[in-house]
């Protein structure tokens, strides 16, 4: 059985400065990742240790108010790990590539999001909201590139149209939404994560039933058909 | 990206003599001369290792967001902006920062302005095959920097604006035309990377001229990888005979 270091090596700070470049990343591009990050400075590699590798990133992240985690999309049900900041500072504030109408757009964007009911927002509401600005009035054009540019930076996703919150965004805003929605934003009862598009999560959540359910009854049935392997 | 070689400076050394000291100047003498060892362990010993730490975590998260937009750190941003009240123990924060940025995040802080303490970070790492990195609008501008780099190295440090543009249109790249993924490249070029200091622009010869860290720091990256640059500045050369 492999021994995964203990301490922080090269394999770890590539596969940090890899994760800080692409921002966030899906569970089987993490694994890759993992796997060339251990190969490419030898040391030992364990599929199954990925957690226990980033585990090692977050003991020297912690200090620094920033965190590798993991979060399920809404899209596929697939698990995506992103790096986030916990701090809230004028630093922080900084950092944002965007001008302060621009975040007040997205602000306002999220709300719209956030209080539908099927968590999405239409292009004609958020080109509306360009006349509300506070800071600074909109164009449509300008609407339209700034939202344009949210998808590609991955803070929002768009489907025919209609946007909602990305998987890098919830992962990445979570505690600003549970604090800034509380009243509002949905909440399973089941894994406590908050869903947006509550449409995908229900259906999701019944097919893990109904799969849960099969498996069960396939279960039962096999422990006490009298037709059992063991005979 | 390529390692750089660092140029050291010492926070303790009393600065040079200018024949006009400004506000900026007397602001840096404040910071040299509280530097000495004895009077950082006085200043360290009036805060919490807490408050230490929030300062040193600020500055780090300082310098990244500043390195992600590809721009030089300068110590008098640091210190407006994140220090503070926390400029007197400058010397020991910055310390402890390329600490850090050294354990964790591979990546190592150098001084390339001495005089005016601008800094840069330079990846430790070299870079690999599978590294999978973010490709966006910058990986284009990068491979651009590259071509232009290496013109004005292959000219003797020294390369005529005109050269460049000739070259750039047997690429497809007209400085007249707004470029797909560039942008306007002339402005890219004489501001954008100016303003990054990859090239410093002598004004009314139309010449670009590579500053002396950026030459060596290509020079190294070469060596690194003698296999990769020597195929590159080969096809160039034989390409557009430059």
């Amino acid at each position: 059985m492999s021994v995964q270091p203990a301490q922080m090596t090269d394999s770890h700070r590539r596969f940090l400065q890899i994760l800080m470049s692409r921002g966030i990343l899906e569970s089987s591009e993490a694994q890759k990742l993992h796997k060339h990050c251990c190969e490419t400075h030898k040391v030992s590699y364990a599929a199954d240790k990925l957690e226990d590798f980033i585990k090692i990133i977050n003991n020297q992240l912690q200090p620094l108010f920033m965190q590798i985690r993991r979060g399920v999309s809404e899209e596929d049900g697939k698990q995506h790990y992103a790096l986030v900041n916990l701090a809230e500072t004028e630093i922080t504030r900084m950092a944002s590539d965007y001008a302060e109408n621009e975040l007040e757009l997205f602000r306002k964007t999220m709300d719209l999001i956030v209080t539908s009911e099927n968590g999405f927002a239409s292009s004609t509401d958020i080109l509306n909201l360009a006349d509300q600005l506070q800071t600074k009035k909109m164009k449509k054009k300008e609407v339209e590139q700034v939202l344009h540019h949210l998808v590609q930076d991955s803070w929002l996703s768009e489907k025919r149209g209609e946007y909602t919150l990305s998987t890098r965004c919830i992962i990445e805003m979570e505690q600003y939404i549970r604090t800034m929605y509380e009243d509002t934003v949905k909440v399973c009862n089941i894994c406590h994560n908050i869903t947006i598009q509550v449409q995908h999560f229900l259906i999701r959540t019944l097919i893990q039933l109904v799969k849960f359910h099969v498996l069960a009854q396939g279960f039962i049935r096999k422990q006490f058909s009298p037709y059992s392997h063991s005979c | 990206m390529s390692q750089r070689k660092r140029i050291r400076g010492n926070p303790s050394t009393a600065p040079e003599a200018s024949q006009q000291p400004d506000a900026h100047d007397s602001e840096d003498d404040l910071l040299s001369q509280a530097q000495t060892a004895t009077q950082v362990q006085r200043n360290l010993e009036k805060l919490t290792p807490e408050q230490i730490e929030q300062k040193v975590s600020e500055v780090v998260q300082f310098i990244l967001i500043k390195d992600q937009k590809k721009l030089p750190i300068k110590r008098a941003d640091i210190v407006k902006n994140v220090l503070k009240e926390y400029k007197s123990i400058y010397a020991e924060i910055l310390n402890r920062v390329s600490q850090i940025l050294k354990q964790v995040f591979g990546l190592k802080l150098v001084e390339i302005d001495v005089k005016n303490h601008v800094y840069i970070v330079v990846n430790r790492l070299e870079h690999q095959g599978g590294d999978c990195m973010k490709v966006e609008g910058s990986t284009a501008k990068m491979g651009l920097l590259m071509v232009i780099l290496s013109l004005i190295f292959m000219k003797g440090n020294s390369a005529k604006e005109s050269m460049i543009w000739e070259v750039l249109k047997k690429l497809h790249i007209d400085i007249s035309e707004r470029h797909q993924d560039l942008g306007d490249v002339k402005k890219l070029i004489t501001e954008e990377f100016v303003r990054q200091k990859f090239r410093i622009r002598i004004p009314n010869l139309g010449q670009h001229s590579i500053k002396k860290h950026r030459q060596k720091r290509l020079q190294k990256h070469q060596e690194q990888q003698a296999g990769q640059n020597k195929c590159f500045k080969t096809q160039v050369d034989f390409q557009y005979m430059v």
